[in-house]
């Protein structure tokens, strides 16, 4: 394979099949839903299929860079997929922003034209996207764009709800959450989508075989209004959005809300600090699984949290 | 803790931005805005047939003055000094491109104004200092020293990256950046 990536061998020789492609929030603020990540998988007993990808960059994020001009956006994105595609790697993340930002571009990587475009200034840093090379049981090579998977979608089509509720061990009973699965998650569906759009379910099912009820609410799909530059460029508008979810949140009586997302995390928590209207703790998906797979409490990294989960700690966590 | 019907909140902005108070002068219409749109891949919007599906499932229309429907059809009026001071309030949460009876996104609309915005008024603030970050970091968020120990605490490595690869990565991005002359367009200093 024409691997213009020069990465050292020891790492050359890892191959794994998922990319573990963090993103901007999860290492740099949110600590404890990266070390969530690694005490999953562990306790799933399928780390080995899993590696870090350090030569990574922010994916970028969409709204600032693909807001902004288009190309730039693309080809830093496709310089990331080009370090999934050197290890034949599919690439998952925890975001939603990034699974939107990568996912948007290996379709617009398909266009040819547009393809030469961005090869051309990926040629500066020694990178060429091209896609996994494979062999079609007919003889015939072909191309595949890289995979990008969000891991709610590997957890649950990959590893299965039965692994993970065999490996439950504080089973969360009686925990009301409230599911919030973000834009980008369900949307465009233009492209591939995860699941329905409208009527989504793996998050909640994934709740459910931790032994926790998942309660619907009013405007569940709804946007917790931080996307697209909205957080950064007027923050009353942001907070505005979030409000009208929380109180439907709070409305149901949820001791917590679970995303997958770290961004939607960040919003709905700060929301909380800075309103103190309500006083829910919110969690990323993988934070609540370690929970119930008996996660040391101090691994979860709550610190970082504006609303502390101290009650749920004190009567799920700890290994029993 | 029961609570009554939660409250939907409205955040006003200029009202004589919408589009019913203001009477249109002729001067006002650029017939020129709509080929810069269409430049910037915002392609579909002579499409809109006006219905207003999108309004009605916008989360920020609902919230503000900024309607999408009256800024598609400001958009194809030609209004372009009106339209210019809207497009970084969307969330591109796509609702408005699923209910479009007519097939056209108005999300990627807002981001093509986006475009304009930037090549012609100038990036907003928020856009220099997270591409600066993206730029000399790798990243979009800055960690903190908090975060650093927090990190160590939990039995990750204090550092989330790997300076070996770090800085090969931060090198790229930078050549990446002059290569499609972004440092220009936003007006970050990348050195030499």
């Amino acid at each position: 394979m024409a691997s213009i990536w020069v990465i050292d061998t020891k790492d050359a020789r890892t191959v794994a099949k998922y990319g573990l492609f963090y993103g901007c929030l999860i290492p740099n603020r949110y600590p404890g839903i990266e070390r969530s990540i690694k005490i999953i998988l562990e306790k799933l007993g399928c780390s080995q299929l899993f590696s870090e990808m350090p030569q990574a960059t922010c994916c970028p994020v969409p709204g600032i860079f693909y807001s902004s001009d288009k190309e730039t956006w693309l080809a830093i994105a496709a310089r990331n997929l080009c370090i999934a595609q050197d290890r034949k790697q599919e690439l998952v993340t925890f975001c939603n922003g990034c699974f939107s930002s990568f996912l948007m571009a290996t379709e617009q990587l398909s266009d040819p034209k547009k393809l030469g475009v961005i090869n051309r200034i990926l040629k500066n840093v020694l990178m060429k996207y091209t896609g996994i090379p494979r062999v079609t049981p007919e003889g015939r090579r072909v191309l595949d764009p890289i995979k990008v998977r969000h891991f709610i979608d590997v957890l649950y089509n990959d590893i299965g709800l039965e692994s993970i509720r065999s490996a439950v061990v504080n089973p969360l009973k009686g925990l009301k959450v409230a599911v919030h699965y973000g834009c980008h998650y369900l949307r465009p569906t233009e492209r591939e989508c995860i699941e329905d759009p409208v009527n989504p379910i793996m998050v909640d099912e994934i709740v459910e075989s931790l032994g926790a009820e998942s309660v619907n609410y009013e405007n569940k799909l709804d946007c917790c209004g931080a996307g697209g530059g909205v957080r950064s460029y007027v923050v009353d508008l942001a907070t505005a959005i979030s409000k009208d979810k929380l109180m439907n949140i709070s409305e149901v009586g949820a001791d917590l809300i679970v995303t997958p997302c770290p961004y939607c995390l960040l919003q709905l928590d700060t929301v909380q600090g800075r309103l103190e209207l309500t006083h829910i703790p919110v969690f990323h998906v993988a934070q609540l699984i370690a929970l119930a797979m008996g996660a040391e409490p101090q691994y979860l990294g709550l610190e970082a949290h504006e609303v502390q989960a101290d009650k749920i700690i004190s009567k799920y966590g700890g290994t029993k | 803790m029961a609570m009554g019907r939660a409250r939907k909140e409205f955040i006003t902005s200029e009202r004589e931005r919408l589009l019913e108070e203001v009477p249109i002068v002729d001067e006002e219409c650029n017939r020129d805005f709509i080929k810069a749109i269409i430049e910037m891949g915002g392609g579909d919007v002579q499409v809109c047939l006006q219905c207003g599906n999108c309004t009605g499932v916008c989360p920020v229309s609902l919230k503000t003055e900024n309607k999408i429907r009256n800024i598609i059809k400001m958009c194809q009026m030609g209004l372009k000094e009106k339209v210019l001071s809207t497009p970084w309030v969307c969330a591109t949460c796509h609702r408005c491109y699923e209910h479009c009876p007519a097939g056209m996104n108005p999300a990627e609309l807002i981001v093509a104004l986006r475009h304009i915005v930037v090549r012609e008024l100038g990036p907003p603030p928020f856009v220099v200092s997270i591409s600066n970050n993206v730029a000399n970091l790798g990243q979009a968020v800055e960690i903190s020293d908090e975060i650093l120990n927090l990190r160590k605490k939990i039995g990750l490595n204090e550092k989330p990256f790997d300076e070996r690869y770090r800085s090969k990565a931060i090198m790229d991005l930078k050549t990446i950046m002059k290569a499609t002359g972004y440092d220009k367009l936003i007006g970050i200093d990348l050195g030499d």
